[in-house]
């Protein structure tokens, strides 16, 4: 191994980690989410290799806990079982969706405590759960991103929330593996919150709720002109749920739309943390 | 959530102020009929803060004028005068010694506008650096700092905070003029904005000066003087940040042409804060939960007018605000302050710091409280303050023909037995007769009908139009009706009594706010501004208004006479170390604690009644908390029925009258973080159970729900050991009672020797003497309880005892189990006769006829206090007193035979104090010798 090689080596170990104190911490004491006590491997453990931080701050049954999606059924928007709603829809704005875990009643617990109640501390560990799929997506997309963005929030939500969930695993995402991360998307109006709502009214609220961020947009041009040859930009948008697509579709839309600002077509990946 | 500071000055005293809504305070000082509030001028920081910055920088500013009398007070330690009885005198000496200081200052000089304003300006700035100081600190929280910087540097995170000051007092550098209207962009400020813009010093101008000022600071000096020779009323000085951000400081007086708030909202806004005000009181709420409060007492308009009612409510000193994490009071301005979370008492150890696009820095949260909501520092938390009758000394009629009557009377109507009757008795004595007048009168809140209605009449006010029945508000006798404001047009008439119409506001008066002429104009703004003080500051503990206000001026005299900063940082100093009370929790009053400890089964609700029904006959009102939500469930019919004509209100997680309040609330120990000094008397019931017993945040939360100096009384049939060796030595009051209701001993528990219950399941057979007992337990029909340690053992041992037993109606339960409530049910009934569980059953169950099995009783995690426990659970009721208890295991342990000497020695106790039945013992004994 040349010394070239082995930096490059010793660089990719040591992007996962947060900065020099990951590297000295020995992880959280206990579980970040049942508070038990972390012990060593287990047999049925499925978490990958690579998911440092999720070894370290929770415990095995949590781990084991997780339904991750290892088996797509439905190639284009990542389900891990026959899905009826791309049947439905074939027309959508992005490309394909991936999502890391199924949003069964456990996950839904988690992102609860995350989301609504605000228990930030499980937000690394959330946003590391994306890497796996993230990689697998990354293969499927060829292997370029010229920008990553995610769904953003209502100011409303921000002022009572604190925090874009969808941002911060983008965040997490985008400094782990060095993808530009720009704003794109701005919301046009306040919705409630899209949990409570049905199939129906989703699809329809959906219609029309974001917009390109120009902003964005022209910063991305600064940072990333755009290479000879290349004629569409792969763009990565991260949220969290991905339920029926409509939110998905909508962002994708706006996208693609602000990719038209800048004379360019905008080829859309969503990475999502579950699929409900 | 963002906040604005302004400097009010007042009686040449120059005091800082919090605002969520310049517009109110702009009104509430300047607006119409102004002269009764005697404001002079304001200088209002137009950009708005995290609300933990602007809360400090009105505190910060208080607290370095503050100094004189009340540091030497509480050099001395406040809680050791209180008790000599001393204080009155100090205070007294104080306040005159403080009335002659300011005799003295009125004639020297108030500090300048320009140096006032520039110090505050400084002050701020100082805020900032110390609170992103501390966010840097790469101690503190290396992990969320470094994510920080990080978050700054990709704008994701500080978009927000550049946005809205852009927005609120954006001035475009480059547009000539734009100065004086500029500020019409930022929405909220419109109606603050000068009508008049002819003479206000262009901006250009400011910025120039501003520009030549060398550190950026405002040089307010040069403004002033600027001002001054244009004659102005009203001009802005601008600042330009290092880093672009602009911050304009505006000067407010009375009638500089700002547009006051129209009187029909600011009827509307008064309005809702009464309404506000009086469903607050005693709560500590988190802005949200607060709305939420609003809305569900339906208060028309309170969802778009919240923040004005709030900040109303605040400026009348009816509610206290702060950020709901914070550093409490009194202590240094630096990075090396520490935060707490205001509402659960946690410290940083269970803090935690996030970017926030609320307020657009790191802001800490509070992860012990957050299944109750997020607490974070630029959260707003609000507290209400509630004005307790019960110490006052008019009393109710109620009351006094309580006291009238003799204790033996009074107690027989609730049936207790002598036991009973006499810890009940000195628990009474405990609650009546001890000297706390004086203590209980610390927090001094405005009378709200006074001081509200009157802020209500300042606008839309006058003729006595109407008379409301029914009135939740009390009110002052000698209100005197005076006539209408001078001031007042008819046009203001009209307006008011329609906006009267609107909102029937309950507890408005006729006459109530009629005060308003000029001749009470000066005792109502002392009034307002030290009953804010004092909710702010210190006036806990000194029980009179006059003595806040004279600290104020006090200190403000000694910042004249520092103009330098050394010195200004003297005075922090020498202020900082003064003790707070009300926000740190440490209260001026010594603990008043009463244990009552009462064996398992001695019927402690009904020793409760009279006590509650002692606060409630005074008006106050009494809170009865447990740890455990079934306890509270089943205590909630009984209370109801001893205390029909009172309102009782149950809380607990999910429950439906969350927002309730009355005269006896029931809560989960909890619930209790939702409260701020609310209740006359406090009881916690199971004090040693989980999870209550070790968590300090229930601890903080179950004494921070108490007025400072209210009794609390604490029941326990196994206190913890700190508990029972205060008792002993005589700094706990307390009372026992050592026998249960039916007068029967409490039944001593038999060791029997058996393997454990591994071994028995690994073998697959039960010991015959174990097996002899039960059998013989469930022939003389009494219902079985067998606790085990683990909850893996419970089914298995449950599988094994129904092969070994002739009965089939076995069942296992644990805290795991989604089936339990019906379990016990059934067990109750006696459907099931043998129930294994864990101790989960170990209080709280009441089953009529039964016995108690414990197996593996030496095991670690049966301590003495649960194994008494659950031997309580046998011989509970009249018809079976004598119950049988086993401790089963392969060893004897020190709690198991701790557990015996307790229980022997309580029986040993009731003997010797002739609360036993005698005839019934004796039959016992031939039942033995039979």
């Amino acid at each position: 191994m040349s010394f070239v090689q082995w930096l490059a080596a010793l660089k990719k170990s040591l992007t996962g980690a947060h900065n020099l104190a990951d590297w000295l911490t020995v992880g959280a004491d206990n579980c970040l989410v049942c508070n038990g006590m972390i012990r060593g491997e287990s047999q049925h453990d499925r978490t990958g290799k690579g998911l440092l931080y999720l070894r370290q701050s929770l415990c095995h049954r949590c781990r084991e806990s997780i339904p991750w999606i290892n088996r797509v059924e439905c190639p284009h928007c990542g389900r891990g079982m026959y899905c009826e709603d791309c049947k439905r829809q074939p027309n959508r704005h992005f490309r394909l969706n991936r999502s890391a875990v199924t949003y069964d009643a456990v996950m839904r617990s988690w992102l609860a405590m995350y989301k609504y109640r605000g228990l930030e501390r499980l937000g690394p560990a959330l946003a590391e759960m994306l890497c796996p799929v993230y990689e697998r997506l990354t293969e499927a997309a060829g292997g370029r991103w010229d920008a990553m963005t995610y769904v953003p929030i209502s100011d409303i939500r921000a002022e009572e929330r604190g925090f874009n969930q969808s941002a911060a695993m983008a965040e997490y995402v985008s400094k782990r593996y060095g993808i530009p991360l720009h704003s794109l998307l701005k919301r046009t109006r306040h919705t409630e919150k899209m949990s409570f709502k049905t199939r129906t009214q989703r699809l329809r609220d959906a219609q029309g709720l974001f917009a390109p961020r120009e902003a964005g947009f022209q910063e991305l041009r600064a940072n990333h002109p755009l290479q000879a040859g290349e004629n569409a930009m792969n763009i990565l948008l991260v949220d969290d749920i991905f339920t029926t697509g409509s939110t998905a579709d909508a962002c994708s839309k706006a996208l693609q739309a602000g990719a038209r600002i800048l004379d360019t077509e905008a080829c859309i990946y969503v990475l999502t943390w579950a699929r409900s | 959530m963002k906040a604005y500071v302004y400097l009010l000055k007042q009686n040449e005293e120059w005091t800082a102020w919090m605002t969520l809504s310049p517009e109110v305070d702009y009104a509430f000082w300047f607006g119409r009929g102004s002269a009764w509030q005697e404001a002079d001028c304001a200088w209002y920081w137009q950009e708005p803060l995290p609300l933990g910055q602007a809360v400090e920088a009105a505190r910060l500013w208080r607290g370095r004028g503050q100094r004189g009398s009340r540091t030497l007070l509480a050099k001395q330690g406040w809680a050791a005068l209180w008790d000599q009885g001393e204080t009155r005198e100090y205070v007294r000496q104080a306040e005159s010694a403080g009335k002659a200081d300011s005799r003295i200052r009125k004639q020297g000089r108030a500090p300048g506008e320009a140096e006032a304003v520039g110090r505050m300006s400084r002050l701020i700035d100082e805020i900032r650096t110390a609170d992103s100081g501390r966010r840097r600190s790469w101690l503190f929280d290396w992990r969320k700092g470094a994510v920080a910087e990080r978050y700054e540097g990709s704008g994701l995170y500080g978009g927000n905070e550049s946005r809205a000051s852009e927005g609120k007092c954006g001035y475009g550098e480059g547009r000539p003029g734009m100065g004086t209207n500029g500020g019409q962009e930022g929405g909220r400020e419109v109606p603050l904005q000068g009508k008049d813009r002819s003479g206000i010093v262009d901006m250009r101008d400011a910025a120039a000066i501003a520009g030549k000022g060398g550190d950026g600071i405002v040089e307010a000096q040069q403004v002033t003087a600027l001002a001054r020779n244009g004659d102005e009323r009203c001009y802005e000085g601008e600042r330009v940040h290092s880093k672009g951000r602009r911050r304009s400081v505006v000067r407010w007086s009375a009638g500089d042409g700002r547009q006051v708030m129209d009187a029909d909202r600011w009827s509307h806004v008064a309005a809702i804060a009464k309404l506000a005000a009086g469903l607050l009181q005693g709560r500590a709420l988190l802005s949200v939960e607060a709305r939420a409060l609003l809305a569900s007492a339906a208060v028309p308009g309170a969802e778009a007018n919240w923040s004005e009612a709030i900040q109303l409510a605040a400026l009348l000193g009816q509610v206290r605000l702060s950020g709901s994490v914070a550093a409490p009071e009194g202590k240094r301005a630096d990075a090396r302050r520490r935060l707490r979370c205001m509402r659960c008492g946690s410290g940083e150890a269970h803090l935690r710091r996030a970017p926030c696009m609320s307020c657009g820095r790191d802001c800490a949260y509070c992860e012990a409280c957050i299944l109750m909501g997020r607490s974070r520092e630029c959260e707003l938390l609000i507290r209400g303050m509630y004005d307790s009758p019960v110490w006052k000394e008019q009393g109710l009629g109620r009351w006094k023909a309580l006291r009238r009557q003799p204790m033996p009377e009074r107690l027989g109507k609730w049936g207790l037995s002598p036991a009973q009757r006499e810890a009940t008795a000195k628990a009474l004595h405990f609650l009546e007769e001890h000297p706390v007048g004086e203590r209980m009168k610390g927090t001094r809140v405005p009378r709200l009908s006074n001081t509200l209605g009157r802020a209500i009449t300042k606008l839309m006010p006058s003729g006595r139009s109407r008379k409301s029945g029914a009135s939740d508000m009390d009110q002052q006798p000698g209100d005197d009706e005076s006539d209408t404001h001078p001031l007042r047009g008819n046009q203001e008439q009209r307006t008011r009594t329609a906006t009267e119409d609107r909102y029937n506001y309950p507890g408005r008066r006729e006459g109530e706010g009629e005060r308003t002429s000029k001749g009470t104009s000066n005792g109502i703004s002392k009034e307002i501004s030290s009953g804010t003080n004092s909710g702010t500051s210190k006036g806990t503990s000194k029980g009179t208004s006059k003595g806040t206000s004279k600290g104020t001026s006090k200190g403000t005299r000694k910042e004249t006479s520092d103009d330098n900063r050394t010195k200004l940082h003297v005075v922090e100093t020498e202020a900082s170390s003064t003790r707070s009370s009300v926000l740190e929790g440490d209260k001026p009053s010594p603990d008043r604690s009463f244990l009552i400890w009462a064996v398992t089964g001695a019927g402690k609700t009904e020793m409760v009644f009279p006590l509650v029904e002692s606060i409630i006959s005074r008006g106050g009102r009494a809170l009865i908390a447990s740890p455990r939500r079934d306890v509270v469930l089943e205590l909630d019919p009984r209370i109801r029925k001893a205390f029909p004509a009172s309102n009782v209100v149950t809380l607990y997680g999910g429950s439906e009258q969350r927002w309730d309040r009355g005269e006896i609330t029931l809560s989960t120990t909890h619930q209790l973080i939702r409260f701020h000094e609310a209740f006359d008397l406090v009881i916690v019931d199971e004090i040693d159970a989980f999870p209550y017993h070790g968590d300090p945040m229930l601890y903080f939360a179950a004494d921070k729900s108490r007025l400072p100096g209210a009794p609390k009384l604490l029941l326990s049939a196994t206190p913890p050991r700190e508990l029972q060796y205060e008792a002993k030595q005589g700094r706990l009051a307390h009372a026992r009672v050592p026998v249960r209701y039916h007068r029967h001993p409490l039944p001593v528990p038999k060791l029997l020797r058996s393997p454990s219950v591994r071994h028995l399941l690994a073998k697959g057979s039960v010991p015959a003497s174990l097996l002899h007992a039960i059998r013989h337990s469930l022939g003389r029909g009494a219902q079985v309880f067998l606790f085990v340690q683990r909850i893996s053992e419970s089914e298995p041992m449950a599988a094994l005892l129904r092969k070994q037993l002739p009965t089939n109606e076995i069942e296992a339960t644990s805290s795991k189990d989604p089936d339990r409530a019906n379990k016990v049910i059934r067990f109750r009934t006696a459907e099931t006769r043998l129930l294994v569980t864990t101790t989960i059953l170990e209080r709280g169950v009441t089953v009529p006829r039964s016995d108690v099995y414990i197996l593996d009783a030496d095991g670690k995690l049966f301590d003495e206090a649960s194994l008494v426990q659950m031997a309580g659970r046998a011989g509970r009721s009249a018809d079976d007193p004598a119950g049988k208890v086993y401790f089963i295991g392969p060893a004897r342990t020190v709690s198991q035979l701790r557990a015996v000497r307790h229980i022997r020695g309580m029986n040993r106790i009731a003997a010797k104090k002739g609360f036993l039945f005698e005839v019934r013992r004796s039959d016992k004994q031939k039942e033995k010798g039979t």
